[in-house]
C-alpha cells in the first residue's frame, strides 16, 4: 500500500477501550505518545491492524490525559504529548501506546512530513471521540 | 432507529512545532478520521493533511 494520510483506532486500541470499562482493567491507559519517521519510506498508511510505528524515534512522551467535549459532555479522550528531537527528524507517523516502550498501540496515524531540527519539539494532541 | 451503539465518532491528531528558539508553528489537524463518509469527504476538500504551518 502506498503512503497516505490516515488515523485509526487500532484493533488493539479497541480492545483497550473495552478493557478499560472493567472495574479492574487489565490494560493501561493509552497515554504515551510516540513519533516516527518511516511511514513514507515503508509506503505505509495507518490501518487498524497496526501494532507499531514503522521507524519509531525519540523517547515517548507520557502525555497529559483529559476528557473534553466535542458533541456530548466529556465524549472525547484527549492526550497531549510533547517530544523533543535530538537530531534532524522528518516525522511522518505517530501513535499512542499504553507503555513508555513497546506496549500496545491505541491510535495509529500517518501524515505528511513535519521537519524538525535538533532541539525542536513536536506537541501532538490526539483526540478520540466516542459516539 | 436511533444510533445508540457506542463507537468511535472521530479521531484527530493536531500538531504544533515548537522551534528551539521558542517559535511556535501551529500545523492544525495533520491526520483525521470521521465515522461519517461525508465528513471524511469534507476533510479532503479542506486539504487536511497538507501541512502548512501558521506561526503564532
Amino acid at each position: 500500500m502506498a503512503f497516505g494520510t490516515a488515523t485509526v483506532l487500532t484493533n488493539s486500541g479497541k480492545r483497550t477501550a473495552a478493557d478499560r470499562q472493567q472495574g479492574t482493567p487489565t490494560r493501561n491507559a493509552l497515554k504515551y505518545v510516540a513519533i516516527g519517521t518511516g511511514a513514507t519510506g515503508a509506503a505505509r498508511t495507518a490501518v487498524v491492524a497496526d501494532t507499531a510505528l514503522s521507524t519509531e524515534v525519540e523517547t515517548r512522551a507520557s502525555g497529559t490525559e483529559s476528557t473534553v467535549t466535542t458533541s456530548v459532555t466529556g465524549d472525547t479522550y484527549e492526550v497531549v504529548g510533547t517530544i523533543t528531537a535530538t537530531s534532524t527528524r522528518a516525522v511522518d507517523e505517530a501513535g499512542t501506546f499504553d507503555a513508555s516502550s513497546t506496549g500496545n498501540m491505541g491510535v495509529s496515524a500517518t501524515f505528511p512530513v513535519v521537519n524538525l531540527a535538533s532541539g525542536d519539539s513536536l506537541q501532538l494532541t490526539v483526540k478520540t471521540q466516542f459516539a | 432507529m436511533p444510533d445508540t451503539q457506542a463507537q468511535v465518532e472521530s479521531i484527530t491528531v493536531e500538531a504544533v512545532v515548537i522551534r528551539a528558539d521558542g517559535t511556535r508553528e501551529d500545523l492544525g489537524v495533520v491526520a483525521a478520521y470521521h465515522r461519517r463518509p461525508w465528513r471524511r469527504f469534507l476533510n479532503k476538500l479542506r486539504g487536511l493533511g497538507r501541512v502548512s504551518p501558521t506561526e503564532e
